[in-house]
């Protein structure tokens, strides 16, 4: 399994909130990888950090009063952390230089905008927080399309308009043949994931029609294709480039390049301006997206506003639009918390569908160790800003090593083994303002000793791809 | 045979849907329809639903916290008047709640004289004797009161119960010891008497809505949710600190949520229930070991078990909850039932005794035990 | 265990002052809505302090000058040492009718405010907390007084009744009670839905208590903000009676308004701004400074009250 590749690499992170009683050290060196297609459960009890680590990779730490103090959060050869000392210091020193000091962070914003929602997306516990409140669904999904994704909106119309006839011929006779690039892709995943004929002939015409509308204004959109697809040329680069400076540089010049893109006119135009190729293509991905995720009449949906639909509807419109660019990393923060059992089961059969049928990988931020052992491959456990066991979710059940996570796993009522006996763990979750010193479980743990109450344990293996932070393991006392 | 504490006849409880200028009534949310609770001494029962299944209006009203539209409610009831009234309960067929009213109205008076709703005296021993905790350990604590206040409150209301079953209201330094005692028995210490709620952690604060809830030495106390909004180490805590509590002082619970596990391990019998209706009711084990009502089998089916090993089939329900204000006809769960037909879809099945103690409101109950039905077309 | 009593007490008044230590604290981050506290408190001494220091009034002032021989009657005299803030016409001196005034504009603002405040307190929470026809009778009475021009029925309270402080006093709490009922009503109806006013049901305490105990202190605080807001307008509205001379009860009532209305009124035709400019001005700075850090404190106010914004 380690062969695997790494597609994020999360080392030492830390991460701080200053507030009037202290500071409150929510994360302090979290470090875990996630490996390509799979799907890492992180857990762990309220305040214990989970969520703080999930916006911390997404550098969603609103600031004041949180930071993140130090660390790396690489993907590829990026760190996505690369500039947060520059940024802490200019928030301190925010009233010397203005004009600076924006270009700076606007930069910044510019740069994170590009990894957020292409390369990281999330999924909130509260879908109708998440979604504006004054947009239709299709709005919202097309924003994220339109932001992103239009090489391959723009690519598929350019295929498409040099098939018409095909596509013509396959509107009347409903029979098409294998056709070349793009749009062959695009009529094999209709073919797949469409339900029913209705639903195909949707699809077929706002092909055609977007096809027909490139192939009038060519030019100008062949022009935008050349564009988009420099940009993300650049995009690309800026994963890859080993180089911290030149990185720097098209960070710089993506900045300058994506001069700001007016999400509310966009909107209004998607209303009014039908004949946009552009548009027509993404109103039809919007389309297939809802088909992908299970919403029964999605094109009613589509125009609905979210106070219209109902929780479980709600998490799949949100899922629809965090895969909507087919993001190499997802992280679903307690993504069926609000719902109810019978819909979660729903909700994580389709996370579950969705990653086999995109290969993404997951960050599934959960409490519920139920979710964690259906849904996941490796758990990470946390306990107040520290990962205090990683491991395999079969080894991880079976064989736990960390005081904490025996706890944990004793302390749940379960629906199946009635007669079990509940244990729990002593004690309170611990203040981050003054957690205790050595290891932050000590106080509620019962194998503590001296040594727990003055060194932080160390991360160690013990066995393959099962580490624990316990002094327990570090080789000098082995438990009964 | 055990004694009876509670006993709930006909409860209905709709909310009106106001619209319009005017403020008309546009219709109802049919939250608690028709619903028959009989609760013995001693025991814990469990509530189950999900969200907007009317478990929560259905405590609530219990606890005449809120004005239940129709119904009866009797504490330590006579076994005549109960079974009399639950008779002209059953003949009420309307859901209308003027008719409903009309109806209630040539219910003789020896009923309401018991009435907990109807009877003030009745009401007023009633409130001494029944307390709740709620779910959300933020909203539940006055958050600009010391927390010795807020466990006061109900003791300077109520007093407390001595032993010749007279009550004494507590005051000034004897009320203090009192509370000291009781917070000592909570796992919490008397120096927390001073602080404020936003001092504690959710844990703690839903041991202070206990103590708040007991002070007062409750025979009936609700539990809404107690846990729901805790983490699974904090929620074992607060679970073996109400098995002791219970063991104690001789309560009896009715513990409402949503997570099954919990009520597996709490209670000794189980109510499930759908969109404002009782689906099923059962002993606990044989509710889980065999689950008759087709909802009551998905619900199981749904709970994530936190064991990675253990292979079984998922029993998903397509689609969500129907609104409660526009239930669908007939049986309610026909919507989203894997074995639906036509009756279903007409016929408002009533709650049958199929086994021993164990009731259930479903047409197929009979064929669904012996494994005959099938799943039908429309699933 | 009488020193355990006290040490109740003590343990109790501790909690207590820990967090309003924590709201001060906040309070004092944001640097503008200090200096509007210490405008506010240093105006506030002037009003205790000042017309005990200064003694006399405005016009004994010039009577005693002119005995000195100084012709100063009826025609103002620029800022000088014997008048700081120069005088107005009459003779009237400025800079100790600026004084008085702040007395008695505090002392108005602060009993119309507060009356306001207390009837709007006691009508809001029981329109909000019961609801039904008693709510809907408070409400339409509230919505009539408001839906009448605030001036216009000041002015017509003053009219028919007499042209005095007392009236005026009157007038403005009219004016000013529905604002707040709206205010309470508002917050009764979100605290009513929290579970520890059920829980306080749920433990039998009658309605009363529920409204004592529960719901007044949980819905004052915006209440609080309304007030320091208000202040200023109160002063507004009253200076501009006076300006209009509805609230004319002869030169003896030293009111910042009343000082402009005698610039206005005697200048018989030449526009005192710009003759004698200081006989408007400073009476209008003395207003506006005073509004201004109200307002500057009570957002300041607001923010610590609104957990939303503290950081």
């Amino acid at each position: 399994m380690s062969s695997m590749e790494e597609v994020l690499v999360v080392k030492n992170l830390k991460t701080q909130f200053f507030i009037y009683e202290g500071v409150v050290k929510a994360l302090e060196d979290v470090s875990f990888t996630l490996r390509k297609g799979e799907v890492l459960g992180l857990v762990g009890e309220t305040g214990c950090g989970k969520s703080v680590t999930a916006y911390s990779i997404s550098r969603l730490i609103p600031d004041p009063p949180g930071r993140i103090v130090g660390g790396e959060v690489k993907m590829g050869n990026l760190d996505l952390l690369r500039n947060i000392n520059e940024e802490a210091k200019l928030v301190q020193k925010k009233r010397i230089k203005i004009k600076h000091n924006y270009k700076v962070i606007r930069n910044n914003e510019f740069f994170f905008n590009t990894i957020r929602g292409k390369y990281i997306s999330m999924i909130f516990q509260e879908p109708m927080a998440a979604l504006n409140p004054v947009y239709t669904v299709e709005d919202q999904i097309a924003e994220t399309l339109l932001l992103h994704n239009r090489t391959r909106l723009l690519k598929i119309m350019k295929s498409a308009s040099e098939h018409i006839p095909e596509l013509e011929r396959w509107r009347e006779s409903g029979d098409i043949g294998e056709l070349q690039g793009e749009i062959g892709e695009e009529i094999r995943k209709i073919k797949s994931t469409a339900r029913g004929n209705e639903s195909v002939r949707i699809h077929q015409d706002l092909l055609i029609e977007g096809g027909t509308r490139f192939s009038r204004k060519k030019e100008k959109y062949e022009e935008m294709l050349k564009k988009s697809i420099e940009h993300d040329q650049l995009e690309d680069k800026l994963l890859t480039d080993p180089d911290r400076n030149s990185q720097q540089q098209i960070i710089k010049k993506l900045a300058k390049e994506s001069k700001k893109i007016n999400l509310i006119k966009m909107s209004k135009k998607m209303k009014r301006n039908t004949k946009d190729p552009l548009l027509i293509e993404a109103r039809r991905e919007c389309f297939g997206l809802l088909e992908s995720v299970g919403i029964p009449n999605p094109h009613g949906v589509l125009k609905n506003y979210p106070h219209e639909l109902s929780g479980g509807m709600l998490q799949r419109v949100t899922i629809s639009i965090a895969l909507a660019n087919n993001p190499k990393i997802l992280i679903a923060d307690e993504p069926t918390t609000a719902l109810d059992v019978t819909v979660q089961a729903q909700i994580l059969r389709l996370l579950r569908e969705l990653q086999d049928a995109i290969g993404t990988s997951i960050i599934l931020i959960t409490h519920d160790l139920g979710v964690i052992a259906e849904t996941c491959n490796r758990v990470a456990v946390m306990y107040a800003g520290n990962i205090v066991e990683t491991a395999e979710v079969k080894e991880l059940f079976r064989n736990p090593k960390h005081p904490y996570t025996i706890g944990l796993l004793q302390s749940i009522p379960r629906v199946d083994d009635p007669n079990k006996a509940l244990k729990t763990i002593p004690g309170n979750v611990p203040n981050l303002i003054h957690p205790p010193e050595g290891c932050r479980f000590n106080p509620r743990c019962q194998f503590a000793f001296d040594r727990c109450k003055t060194e932080k344990p160390m991360t160690v293996e013990v066995s393959e791809g099962h580490t624990v932070a316990c002094h327990l393991f570090s080789g000098k006392v082995i438990p009964e | 045979m055990k004694e009876v504490l509670i006993d709930a006849i006909g409860l209905r409880k709709y909310f009106p849907i106001k619209g319009g200028v005017s403020g008309r009534t546009m219709g109802y949310v049919y939250a608690v329809d028709d619903v028959n609770v009989r609760i013995y001494k001693g025991e814990t029962v469990g509530l189950v639903g999900e969200s907007g299944c009317g478990k929560t209006t259905l405590g609530r009203v219990l606890l005449d916290l809120a004005e239940p539209t129709a119904g009866m409610l009797f504490y330590k009831p006579e076994d005549s008047i109960s079974d009399k009234v639950s008779e002209i309960y059953k003949n009420l067929k309307t859901n209308k709640p003027s008719e409903l009213k009309k109806e209630e109205k040539k219910i003789v008076g020896e009923a309401k004289r018991a009435d907990v709703f109807r009877n003030k005296s009745r009401n007023r021993e009633f409130r001494k004797k029944v307390q709740i905790v709620f779910q959300d350990p933020v909203s539940s604590l006055d958050p600009r009161m010391l927390i010795k206040d807020v466990i006061a409150e109900p003791i300077i209301i109520n007093g407390v119960p001595l032993e010749d079953g007279k009550r004494k209201k507590l005051k000034g330094d004897e009320l203090l010891s009192y509370m000291k005692e009781m917070i000592g028995e909570m796992g919490l210490n008397e120096d927390h008497l001073f602080r404020f709620p936003h001092e504690f952690s959710g844990g703690q604060r839903q041991r202070i809505a206990i103590a708040r809830a007991i002070s007062i030495r409750p025979e009936f106390l609700v539990l809404d949710e107690p846990t729901s909004a805790l983490d699974v180490s904090v929620q074992a805590q607060i679970l073996s600190l109400l098995k002791q509590l219970q063991q104690k002082y001789g309560m009896t619970y009715l513990f409402i949520t949503h997570n099954l596990a919990v009520i597996r391990a709490m209670s000794d019998r189980v109510i499930v229930m759908y969109l404002g209706k009782i689906v099923e009711m059962s002993k606990t084990d044989e509710l889980f070991n065999t689950p008759i009502h087709p909802y009551t089998q998905a619900l199981l089916s749904a709970i994530p078990i936190p064991d990675p090993e253990r292979k079984r089939e998922i029993l998903v329900l397509s689609g969500d909850v129907p609104s409660p204000a526009n239930p669908p006809p007939g049986c309610r769960f026909h919507t989203r039932c894997i074995f639906a037909e036509d009756i279903c879809r007409k016929e408002e099945p009533e709650l049958e005794e199929i086994k021993e103690g164990h009731i259930v409101a479903c047409h197929f109950a009979k064929e669904i035990i012996t494994g005959q039905k099938k799943r039908s077309n429309n699933a | 265990m009488t020193q355990n009593v006290g040490s109740t007490m003590s343990r109790a008044i501790r909690s207590r002052y820990q967090s309003f230590a924590k709201t001060f604290y906040f309070f004092t981050r944001s640097p503008i809505a200090t200096i509007g506290l210490v405008v506010v408190v240093f105006y506030v001494l002037v009003a205790i302090f000042g017309p005990i220091a200064l003694g006399g009034n405005p016009w004994r002032m010039t009577q005693f000058l002119s005995y000195r021989g100084q012709y100063i009657y009826n025609t103002p005299q620029p800022p000088s040492l014997s008048f700081p803030f120069g005088t107005t016409f009459e003779g009237y001196d400025i800079f100790n009718g600026v004084v008085k005034a702040a007395r008695v504009d505090i002392m108005v603002a602060a009993i119309v405010v507060l009356s306001g405040a207390l009837i709007g307190t006691i009508l809001g929470s029981i329109a909000g907390y019961k609801g039904g026809l008693t709510g809907d009778v408070i409400m339409r009475i509230t919505d009539i007084f408001l839906s009448i021009p605030s001036l216009v029925l000041a002015i017509a309270f003053l009219v028919i009744f007499s042209r005095t402080l007392n009236v005026m006093v009157l007038a403005l709490i009219v004016i000013w009670w529905p604002t707040y009922t709206r205010i309470v009503r508002g917050q009764v109806l979100s605290v009513r839905e929290l579970k520890y006013v059920e829980a306080s049901v749920a433990a039998g305490a009658s309605s009363l208590r529920t409204i004592i105990r529960h719901i007044i202190p949980n819905s004052i605080y915006p209440i609080f903000v309304q007030v320091s807001l208000d202040f200023g307008n109160v002063i507004l509205t009253m200076a501009a009676l006076f300006f209009l001379g509805v609230g004319f009860a002869g030169y003896w009532t030293p009111e910042w308004g009343n000082i402009i209305s005698i610039a206005t009124t005697f200048s018989s035709g030449i526009p005192a701004i710009t003759h004698y400019w200081w006989t408007v001005v400073i009476p209008a700075l003395a207003i506006l400074i005073l509004v201004v850090s109200l307002n500057l404190m009570g957002d300041g106010l607001r923010d610590v009250t609104d957990p939303r914004l503290r950081r």
